[in-house]
């Protein structure tokens, strides 16, 4: 389980992070993700890569920890899509040299920090850490199709954000 | 993914590259040890919550059940449903018998020697009673079984035995046993009486069928008559019961067990 541990913790760190872009909420999510995968040790299928089932239990931390924090600051209860499609992200640019080790770095962070979390978490399991469309639907629970269609349309909005950050970024003093 | 990256602009493309070119800070170590402490912890506890697989069991633990409860049930439906109870002792102390006997307490019956001067009365449940006289040594089997065994043998060795029997009858079959012949009893008062020269059995009320040693011939006494049954071979002689055992018998008759 050690080996386990060292395998996953760094891909699931970084996949957290990506997705919440705070350092010290990615820790905590992390660390709770991998508490939960220790409990859920027996229901995993030893005979299937267990990729899809760590990513699962990742991602759903990381909607727990955005469903927290809007219960903690909204008292409303509004449906998960919509509080996940309206959840911002944490990063801002005063954050990004806490979490990313070059300015090259910064840029990419800025643009995924103006996708909806959704967006983030199918590019960043389908095109970072390159799982196939199953594992990704796994992962979201949803299906292989749904995976291409939603892959497709959040890379297109990325790469106007990163077109116009770069530019921006170029055009500045 | 190779499928829609060819379906991506330039400037996709370009994001995507940085994307997996993208460097991010480590996790801090003391996050890091502290995860890894919760995984493996709980890994440990989940493991030892983790109930050991079910192991189906051999063809001879089965087996071992089996004969097991059979066993179980042969003891139940063998063993004694009552005891001896000891209802009266006349000079215990020349009474020797395999546990003490103490008036209103049972015993499991075995080998009983009565020295001169010692009587016994005995009730065994409430089917039998039973008076043992001096200078007798009978063995007094266990009572009968709960739904098998029910056959016992009191064995007189020498001696003098009366009894009688619930009018009901005894509810199981009781033997009367010496070298010379075997009588079985059939709800009656009775008295069994060994000396040197023949076994007696005499009957008072009920039925008595006897047997004696190596012959077939089947001796239904008449109430208050006795038989003899002799050691030398001469036939066996049946006439009335006398005085001393009328006297006795009647005894044993009024005091026979009831509900």
């Amino acid at each position: 389980m050690e080996l386990f541990f060292e395998h996953y913790f760094d891909r699931v760190y970084g996949y957290v992070l990506r997705l919440l872009q705070n350092r010290d909420a990615a820790e905590d999510v992390s660390q709770e993700a991998f508490l939960r995968m220790a409990k859920a040790l027996d229901h995993l299928d030893p005979h299937r890569e267990p990729s899809g089932w760590v990513f699962r239990i990742a991602t759903n931390c990381v909607r727990d920890h955005w469903r927290s924090r809007h219960q903690r600051n909204a008292k409303n209860r509004v449906e998960f899509d919509e509080l996940w499609n309206a959840a911002p992200a944490s990063a801002a640019p005063s954050t990004l040299d806490v979490i990313v080790r070059d300015q090259g770095s910064a840029l990419i962070h800025q643009a995924m920090a103006e996708l909806s979390p959704s967006d983030r978490e199918i590019i960043l399991l389908r095109s970072f850490e390159e799982f196939s469309t199953q594992v990704v639907g796994e992962c979201l629970e949803i299906t292989a199709e749904s995976v291409r269609q939603r892959h497709s349309r959040a890379v297109r909005r990325l790469g106007v954000h990163f077109r116009r950050i770069a530019g921006e970024d170029s055009a500045s003093p | 993914m190779s499928d829609e990256r060819h379906d991506h602009t330039p400037e996709e493309r370009e994001a995507l590259q940085s994307l997996a070119s993208s460097k991010l800070k480590d996790a801090r170590p003391v996050v890091r040890a502290r995860a890894r402490a919760a995984f493996m912890g709980n890994e440990l506890r989940a493991q030892q919550r983790t109930p050991a697989p079910r192991r189906r069991p051999a063809p001879w633990i089965y087996l071992v059940a089996a004969a097991s409860l059979a066993g179980l049930l042969f003891r139940m439906a063998s063993e004694p449903v009552d005891a001896w109870n000891v209802v009266e002792l006349i000079q215990p102390e020349g009474i020797v018998a395999d546990q003490e006997l103490v008036v209103g307490e049972s015993f499991d019956g075995g080998e009983l020697r009565l020295g001169a001067g010692s009587e016994l009365e005995l009730m065994l449940g409430n089917h039998l009673r039973l008076r043992v006289l001096e200078d007798t040594v009978v063995e007094l089997p266990h009572g009968p079984g709960r739904w098998i065994n029910r056959e016992r043998t009191l064995r007189l060795l020498q001696g003098e035995a009366f009894g009688s029997s619930h009018e009901g009858g005894l509810g199981f079959t009781l033997n009367l046993d010496t070298s010379e012949a075997r009588a079985t009893l059939t709800g009656t008062s009775f008295a069994v009486i060994r000396n040197a020269e023949a076994t007696c059995f005499c009957l008072y009320r009920g039925g008595l069928e006897i047997r004696a040693t190596g012959s077939d011939q089947l001796i239904e006494l008449p109430v208050e008559h006795r038989v003899f049954i002799y050691r030398d071979g001469r036939p066996p002689e049946i006439m009335p019961i006398d005085g001393g055992e009328r006297m006795k018998l009647e005894m044993m008759e009024n005091s026979r067990p009831e509900d």
